[in-house]
């Protein structure tokens, strides 16, 4: 109780200290006086009593010191006493200030930057209820392909009834739908869901509700909406709830819309995107009958509280083996196997772009590294002026540790305020980063500054603050008072320690700098490897749309390509078009597989079926994307009303399966030989085309027309409902797409021509994360080496003002102005070559981070690294002739008489 | 020591309580004055004393110090202390002596 009256006393105390202050003087000069009145009561002369006065009073000032620290709070009092002056010191030289503050507010504005996009993805949770819960399951059929790949309906009802382990098993599937009934029609990503699914992931609607199990179950046409949907084409309305929209031409009934940041299925999950309509998933008929095939359906479950992943997984053994039994002789080639998602849900979601943030986050790291050794260096060359006044306080008696503690709350000052302008920083640069991020990083939108990342921010201020503080106050600090003072005008106290120090700092950020440009020359080189990648296809001069074709109006094959009939042929009559076609993909963006065996190459039994992509074509196909045909034959127009069983295959194809064989007039078999598909006839081998991203290899590809596969009635099946057209013309692309729309309206005015791309586009945008890689890390490294070459020029700089006698003494002695030159350079150029060989080492022991991230580049690529090394030394160079030529003026006169 | 004073002799300003310090003392407790006033303030800022500007006999500006009621209440508290340790030290020289 007491302490805590006497600690608000004092801390009462810290304040109003003029008034205080007077009292202090008003209370003392009082008791002098009345002491020496009564003295010369005594008969003591007026001096006398005076002094007689003072002697009995003791030391005045020593008494009031001691008085003052009982009065205040010595330790807060002396801290704010430093930041006074602190601030007035930065303020005087405005220069320096700015450019400490400058510094350091881009080493910590990028760090936030990127650590708030680290926070997003790697440290907060999924937006999901208890995520730690959430498995993924896919089925592992080692006779099918040797990874395991998403569930079939009549399995994940067997898993719902048979397991013991979650709490709940709730399949989805994502798909692509014209939606239309609202102003502005457009193609929205759905997802069916069942109707366990969100309660499943906590999530409750913004307004209006869920769907329930029965609406599921009963296949009620009721639909969820995002909420950027619902802001885009309701305008936000709440009268949204009930009304209607129409899905690929089928009515459906708004019941609710979610919040903002609900996003399912997650960014970054395979074969997903998050979608912006949910409708209930209400497995037809047919879905549920197909026990051998449909592997189509995702399936999230969560576990119950208390069992781990391993029980799950043997409890989903024995889940196995009720499915292999309710199927009997139907399950596909026998022997299920199913598995839990290995890693949690979480890690599927995030593992894929865990390196590169790392990599990110180190190289951002690096760069607040040089920026604190710059404004170290900076520290450390102020002026001798500086060194002077520490040194007179030292002679004054202030103790080395309150004179660090003096310049410790500068550089945290200076800290605060980099830290304050690059917080700024980071709120533009985070901007920047959620716009620029490829669409595989997971809760973008949940990238901002938190209060997580403020307290990040603000740690990372201080902590530099000290970090580029210490050296330079211990260097201060070890100053001897007397050399200092002797020295006189000239300074350089630090002497030949401050000059270590600063060339180790520079060493280290010419190294830094060094690991940097290579890390962002081998990003920027897999990127233009990557670009530069074949992709099989003539990628000129092409333009590409989806049309999607409502199953309610085109619900038979005929009324399909008699469509696309009617459209080729306006389009060829179009001034310019030289050819057109049709397909179910598009080249990188292949979404079909197959399994197949072939005929005379029994695939072994234990070994899995080979896989390859599917593309149904119609129209001129291969000649509008330039794909050459190798050996046969192009389908005949027999062929292609779907008369014989015909196939193209690729070359890599042919290659790998009938290898110094003539593949024309093989077959393979959908499936297993000895199912029931039909023999498929190879009448032709086409080049090469890339299935996925540029950076994948190529795999095998096979070919059929439209109608062999897609015969009769449809039944829906959006694969050959929507399809991709391309053109190929020598017409301005946007002429071409007003071409293209004007055919299909003229056809059908109610169809949409939508995701209208040139094919460079779709080509190229395989190579976005590869561009976001190689553009953050040339930025960075861009930051690094202007700050090396700030620091190099800062020492010679500060060198060549010390040695200005010297030089001045050369001169006089005859040196011409290209030796000085060349001593000045031969000085940088030292400390240069020092930092890239530490650079060189540094760099080789870390390509194992960068390896994953590269493509056709190896980690240690010497064109990279020489060219990293010339770049730094060019740099260099220029910041070293800087002050060469400063020196080289030099006039000896000048430079004597100074002495 | 100087709780008693202000007791004995009411508020009184910082000179007083050193000139009456003194005096009891019969001047055997020389001290520098000045000491006196770091040690005013740390009883001001426990709250055994309190001070307000007024006026010296002889019309100067001074500032007096008074006791306050739980200046009160230590006075007495340490006193009983003092007198206690006092008693047993005594006690305890005594016998000394005696054995």
């Amino acid at each position: 109780m007491k302490r805590v009256r006497i600690f608000a006393a004092r801390l009462r105390g810290l304040f109003g200290g003029q008034s205080r202050e007077a009292e202090l003087g008003e209370e003392v000069r009082a008791h002098l006086e009345m002491a020496a009145q009564e003295h010369m009561r005594r008969g003591m002369s007026a001096e006398d009593a005076r002094y007689a006065a003072w002697r009995e009073f003791g030391g005045v000032e020593q008494v009031k010191e001691t008085y003052r620290e009982r009065r205040g709070l010595p330790m807060i009092e002396t801290f704010l006493q430093d930041l006074r002056f602190g601030v007035r010191m930065l303020r005087k030289n405005p220069g320096f200030t700015a450019i400490a503050v400058l510094t350091l507010a881009l080493g910590i504005g990028a760090t936030t930057a990127i650590f708030s996009v680290v926070d997003a993805v790697l440290l907060q949770p999924l937006l999901y209820k208890d995520p730690s819960a959430l498995v993924l399951i896919q089925e592992r059929i080692a006779k099918v392909a040797p990874f395991p790949f998403e569930v079939s309906a009549p399995d994940i009802f067997v898993m719902q009834r048979e397991n013991r382990v979650f709490e709940d098993v709730a399949g989805f599937l994502g798909m692509r739908v014209n939606l239309a009934g609202v102003v502005q029609p457009e193609r929205v990503q759905t997802a069916r869901i069942a109707a366990d699914l969100l309660p499943l992931l906590g999530a409750t609607p913004l307004l209006g509700r869920t769907f329930t199990s029965e609406e599921d179950r009963s296949a009620t046409p009721v639909a969820l909406l995002s909420y950027a949907l619902w802001q885009r084409n309701f305008g936000g309305n709440p009268d949204v709830l009930g009304r209607g929209i129409t899905l690929d031409g089928q009515s459906y009934t708004v019941i609710g819309v979610m919040p903002r940041t609900f996003e399912f299925p997650p960014r970054g999950m395979p074969h997903n995107e998050p979608a912006d309509l949910w409708i209930p998933i209400s497995f037809s008929k047919k879905e549920l009958a197909d026990v051998r095939d449909n592997f189509d359906y995702s399936v999230l479950a969560r576990l119950k509280p208390g069992v781990s992943i391993e029980q799950a997984r043997a409890d989903m053994v024995l889940v196995a083996e009720a499915i292999q039994k309710t199927w009997g002789p139907e399950a596909l080639i026998g022997g299920f196997k199913i598995e839990t998602a290995e890693p949690p849900f979480r890690e599927v979601v995030v593992s894929k772009v865990r390196a590169l943030l790392f990599l990110l986050l180190g190289a951002v790291g690096l760069l607040l590294l040089i920026a604190c050794a710059n404004v170290a260096n900076l520290l450390l060359a102020r002026p001798a002026r500086r060194q002077k006044e520490i040194t007179i306080r030292a002679a004054l008696g202030a103790g080395r540790g309150r004179i660090t503690r003096q310049l410790a709350t500068e550089s945290a000052l200076l800290g605060l305020l980099g830290g304050g302008v690059g917080v700024l920083l980071s709120v533009w640069g985070t901007h920047l980063l959620s716009a620029a991020a490829p669409a595989n990083i997971p809760q973008v939108q949940g990238i901002h500054l938190n209060p997580a990342v403020l307290a990040f921010s603000a740690a990372l201020s201080l902590l530099t603050g000290l970090i580029f503080g210490l050296a330079p106050a211990l260097s201060a600090t070890r100053a001897d008072v007397m050399e200092t003072l002797k020295e006189g005008g000239r300074g350089e106290s630090a002497g030949r320690h401050g000059a270590k120090i600063r060339n180790f700092f520079v060493v280290a950020e010419v190294a830094i700098a060094f690991v940097l440009v290579i890390g962002a020359g081998l990003l920027i080189r897999s990127f233009i490897r990557v670009v530069n990648t074949d992709s099989g296809a003539r990628v000129e001069n092409v333009l590409t749309a989806v049309i999607a074709l409502p199953s309610a109006q085109y619900s038979d094959s005929n009324r399909v390509t008699g469509f696309f009939q009617h459209f080729f042929g306006q389009m060829k009559n179009t001034p310019g078009v030289e050819s057109i076609g049709a397909s179910s993909d598009l080249p990188t963006e292949a979404n079909w597989n197959h399994i197949f065996s072939v005929e005379e190459h029994p695939t072994p039994s234990s070994t899995a079926l080979p896989l390859s992509s599917h593309t149904l074509v119609l129209g001129d196909y291969f000649e509008t994307l330039g794909i050459p045909l190798v050996r046969g034959r192009f389908f005949t127009a027999d062929e292609e009303q779907g008369k014989d069983q015909v196939l193209m295959v690729s070359s890599e194809m042919a290659k790998h399966y009938w290898p110094g064989e003539d593949p024309i007039g093989k077959r393979i078999k959908w499936g297993p030989a000895e199912g029931n598909n039909p023999w498929l006839t190879i009448v032709g081998v086409v080049g090469d085309v890339k299935q996925g991203d540029l950076d994948k290899p190529t795999e095998a590809h096979t070919y059929a027309p439209y109608r062999q596969d897609c015969s009769g009635s449809l039944g829906g099946t959006s694969l050959c409902q929507a399809m991709s057209i391309m053109a190929r013309a020598a017409i301005p692309s946007t002429t071409l797409a007003a071409e293209l729309r004007s055919a299909v309206q003229k056809l059908d005015a109610a169809q949409p021509l939508t995701r209208v791309r040139t094919l460079k586009e779709v080509v190229e945008s395989s190579a976005k994360p590869h561009q976001f890689n190689a553009f953050l890390l040339a930025i960075f490294s861009g930051a690094a080496l202007f700050l090396a070459a700030i620091g190099l020029y800062g020492v010679l700089a500060y060198v060549v003002a010390q040695q200005t006698h010297d030089i001045g003494i050369r001169m006089a002695l005859g040196a011409q102005e290209g030796d000085v030159l060349r001593l000045v350079l031969r000085q940088g150029l030292k400390l240069c070559t020092l930092g890239i060989a530490i650079g060189l080492i540094g760099a080789l022991s870390l390509t194992g981070l960068i390896r994953s991230l590269l493509y056709g580049v190896s980690g240690t690529d010497p064109l990279t690294y020489t060219a990293a090394a010339v770049l730094l030394s060019l740099v260099a160079l220029t910041a070293c002739y800087i002050p060469g030529r400063r020196a080289m003026r030099v006039d000896p006169m000048v430079a004597l008489r100074h002495e | 020591m100087v709780l008693k004073t202000l007791e004995a002799m009411g508020p009184l300003h910082g000179y007083g309580v050193a000139r009456r310090i003194e005096q009891v003392s019969g001047d055997l407790l020389h001290m520098n004055q000045g000491t006196l006033y770091p040690a005013l303030l740390r009883l001001e800022q426990s709250g055994w004393v309190s001070s307000k500007w007024g006026v010296s006999d002889n019309n100067r500006r001074a500032k007096y110090y008074s006791i306050t009621k739980s200046g009160m209440k230590q006075l007495a508290a340490e006193t009983e202390n003092w007198e206690r340790v006092a008693g047993i030290i005594a006690r305890l020289l005594h016998s000394a002596q005696g054995a």
